[in-house]
């Protein structure tokens, strides 16, 4: 199953909130979908959850518009909105049937559903319970279930993590990898941006409406715009000329040397690296440790992102 | 397959919300222990005519019992059960739990026909746990069994209708200004008809009022009341499905097709109505005029519509046939669409009335002037009202008044405007001896009651006439963007 967004524009008013996005989420890909508040990150999933409706642009569900078709596409979809479920009178099961019945199940297939979900989403033991009387996490979990009740082949999940104790984001990290595991498309949008680093295969990050950067975290901390800093230890003193040996290489931004242990900024990439790694060979510099750091989500959320919102 | 899967699945989880609320179980412990002290003190009222000998079944007890506990379920039906079914809508609006059954396979009808079965059920099981004291009643006699289900029907009747009622403010408020003010409109509303339900119930117990199936007279009032009752109720349901369905939707086809089949089915009873010596053929006038102030409402609230349409509007437009086309441009949801659909309604409303009344046979006794000057007043009024409509929408494009103002006060425009055109004749006339201000339903241009009608109609139609041909560029915007979604792509 593949979502395709292209063009998307949305106004609400004079306000631009989503602004000629496209992007694509594959079968069992786990796309991240990152912005600063009001980066039109709820509305561009609502517009995919069918809740909304665009200016312009499409969203095509293998091959289906949803905004043509959303009848159609709502069988496919699991939508899972940053509120918590509400219906505090409800037992956890009673509210995941009722989801199971709305989109069309019935006797055996509605309870089979259900109890595979509620076993996968470890609601097992707490399904007799009021919503009323849950801990967030387990709301969450209530939340995860009844979106996942008619096995929609996209799960859409808006601020999943919103409020969650350490605890019971780790768990539901993990039920995102199992879900995953199974073939499923996620887009999911959050704030808690060094989780989503490693749950996502890949990310999209928007502001002011705007698509500013996607693809995988690697990719983007390689491109240009994303300084990376690698850091070396030589196994004598450095040489007096190695600094400005250094920033003669393109890409180089700046180079520290403290010593045996040098620290180099590079922003265009895995190219620069290459190309400093093979300058110190020639040079004859023995290196006993060659250490790029990993750039994660939020070094490249904020460097590419400048805080604005629509 | 279960009973569970057989019931719309809104239903199931009302009743199951339900079986759980403090506010029935507290509403049906009080209804009781309110029956029981009614029935207590009535017996106690008794003690001394049982020791002055009278008999207790000789005493006429139970018209006293029936009324207290009639009075009693008047308030819990006609109050708390609609306002117990509009803070369960309200609720669905307001927490985005709308929004996440409009992610599945829900249709807004299922929605609104769920909560309206489960508010029915509330009816019927309160009902039921005051029958054995309705049934004490009867035992104790002083009514008969005809008073009793006569007044109960009513009540019935009563709480179904405020539970639409109930419904449909609840679909339609959406801000807490909105629910504030229809909180107090509603307690207006539910106030006559409590009061309409229990005189006339109390008034059928106590047989001041009485029901008789040998009188055709009693027969057609109570056939008449019922289909009144079926058509407002269906009318409602049909505005509250049209206000909880997504704003992008096709919501007008089902909404205008179940108006206009209403239409039809009150045409043909008051048609066949017309030449009654009971109704008097204002039946006719009485559905012409309840038919155009349904339609200026329609027009009203398209007027106040941005123009345009969503996409899954145009997804719905036939590609190829063009008469299909302009069919369901008239039929679909957009504002010069409904805007034109209450145009047509409302000249084929007056149409069929006239002809209506001129099929009248000639040897007829009945005063056929007076109903064709009321016709000629409603063609009137219809026609002002619609050329003010009109002439506010023409307004907000003439002026380019849509760049600084919403296209949703354009309906209040045209109300004050309306009422201000109503108010100039009076006003031109202050002081005045010579000349008497007209009721001419806000025509600036008629001035006093002197004028005859058919200069009024003629004014009233040019008026009109001139709106609709100035709205052409307006007219034609629209229809040339209403097209099926290919044919928009260059």
């Amino acid at each position: 199953m593949k979502l395709e967004i292209n063009n998307l524009v949305r106004h609400f008013g004079q306000v631009k909130a989503v602004d000629d996005i496209s992007f694509s989420v594959n079968s069992g890909e786990v796309v991240g979908f990152v912005g600063p508040n009001g980066a039109g990150k709820t509305t561009t999933l609502r517009i995919i959850a069918t809740l909304d409706e665009p200016d312009s642009g499409t969203v095509i569900l293998d091959g289906v518009s949803i905004i043509d078709y959303p009848e159609k596409a709502r069988h496919f979809i699991g939508y899972m909105p940053d509120a918590m479920p509400t219906h505090g009178d409800m037992t956890a099961h009673e509210y995941v049937d009722f989801y199971g019945r709305a989109f069309g199940l019935r006797g055996a297939a509605l309870h089979e559903a259900v109890s595979e979900v509620e076993a996968f989403t470890g609601l097992e033991k707490i399904k007799d319970k009021t919503l009323k009387s849950l801990s967030k996490g387990m709301k969450q979990r209530v939340s995860l279930a009844r979106a996942l009740v008619h096995r929609p082949e996209l799960l859409v999940m808006d601020e999943p993590a919103n409020g969650l104790d350490p605890r019971a984001r780790i768990e539901l990290r993990e039920l995102v990898t199992a879900l995953a595991e199974t073939g499923k498309s996620i887009l999911i949008s959050s704030h808690i941006l060094a989780e989503l680093g490693e749950m996502c295969d890949s990310v999209v990050i928007i502001e002011q409406g705007k698509l500013v950067g996607s693809g995988t975290i690697e990719n983007l901390a390689n491109s240009s715009v994303v300084t990376q800093r690698v850091t070396f230890r030589i196994l004598s003193p450095a040489p007096p000329n190695l600094t400005p040996l250094i920033l003669e290489i393109p890409g180089v931004s700046s180079a520290h040397v403290n010593g045996e242990r040098c620290t180099v900024e590079i922003t265009s990439g895995d190219a620069a690296l290459a190309d400093l790694l093979a300058t110190l060979v020639q040079r004859n510099i023995r290196i006993v440790e060659f250490r790029p750091e990993q750039v994660g989500l939020e070094e490249v959320f904020m460097k590419i992102t400048r805080g604005e919102t629509a | 397959m279960s009973f569970a899967d057989k019931i719309n699945p809104i239903a199931l989880k009302e009743l199951r919300q339900m079986v759980r609320s403090r506010f029935v179980a507290s509403g049906l412990v009080g209804l009781l222990l309110i029956a029981m002290i009614a029935i207590t003190v009535v017996l106690l009222n008794s003690h001394d005519e049982l020791q002055d000998g009278i008999a207790l079944i000789d005493q006429g007890l139970g018209t006293s019992i029936f009324t207290t506990i009639y009075v009693v379920m008047a308030i819990l039906l006609l109050y708390a059960a609609p306002f117990f079914i509009a803070i369960r809508m309200g609720a669905e609006r307001s927490n985005e739990h709308l929004d996440l059954q409009y992610t599945t396979s829900l249709t807004p009808r299922q929605l609104v026909d769920g909560k309206t079965a489960v508010a029915a059920i509330m009816v019927f099981f309160f009902l039921s746990a005051v029958l054995p004291f309705f049934a004490l009643a009867y035992l104790l006699r002083g009514l008969d069994l005809l008073q009793a289900m006569t007044a109960t029907i009513m009540l019935l009747m009563g709480a179904i209708f405020c539970i639409y009622e109930a419904l449909f403010l609840a679909a339609v408020a959406t801000t807490l200004v909105l629910r504030i003010l229809l909180v107090v409109f509603m307690l207006a509303a539910q106030w006559s008809i409590t009061g309409m339900v229990m005189g006339y119930g109390i008034a059928v117990i106590n047989s001041v009022s009485t029901f008789s199936f040998s009188k055709p007279a009693d027969i057609t009032t109570g056939l008449v009341v019922v289909a009144v009752w079926i058509t407002t109720c269906l009318f409602l349901r049909a505005v509250v499905i049209a206000a909880v369905t997504p704003s992008a939707a096709n919501r007008a086809p089902s909404l205008r097709g179940g108006v206009m089949i209403l239409w039809l089915i009150w045409a043909i009873i008051a048609h066949a109505q017309r030449n009654s010596s009971f109704t008097h053929h204002f039946t006719i006038f009485a559905w012409a005029f309840t038919m155009t102030v349904i339609f200026t409402i329609f027009a009203l609230f398209s007027a106040s519509s941005a123009p345009g349409y969503s996409r899954r509007v145009l997804s719905e437009v036939s590609p190829h046939s063009c008469l299909r086309r302009l069919l369901q441009f008239i039929s679909f949801s957009g504002a010069e669409n409904g805007m034109v659909w209450s145009l047509l309604m409302t000249l084929a409303t007056l149409l069929v009335a006239f002809l209506s009344v001129n099929s009248l046979p000639s040897s007829t006794t009945l005063p056929l002037t007076s109903i064709q000057e009321a016709l000629c007043d409603l063609t009137f009024f219809a026609l002002t009202i619609t050329a003010y409509v009109w002439t506010a929408r023409l307004c907000w494009h003439l002026f380019n008044l849509h760049k600084r103002f919403s296209y949703k006060i354009v309906a209040i425009v045209a109300i004050i405007a309306i009422t201000a055109g109503w108010a100039l004749p009076w006003l031109v006339t202050i002081g005045s001896h010579t000349s008497e201000p007209a009721w001419v339903f806000g025509n600036i241009f008629a001035f006093t009651n002197e004028t005859p009608d058919s200069f009024n109609i003629t004014i009233a139609a040019s008026w009109l006439l001139l709106t609709v041909i100035l709205s052409h560029r307006n007219l034609s915007t629209a229809f040339a963007r209403f097209k099926a979604p290919q044919q928009n792509v260059n």
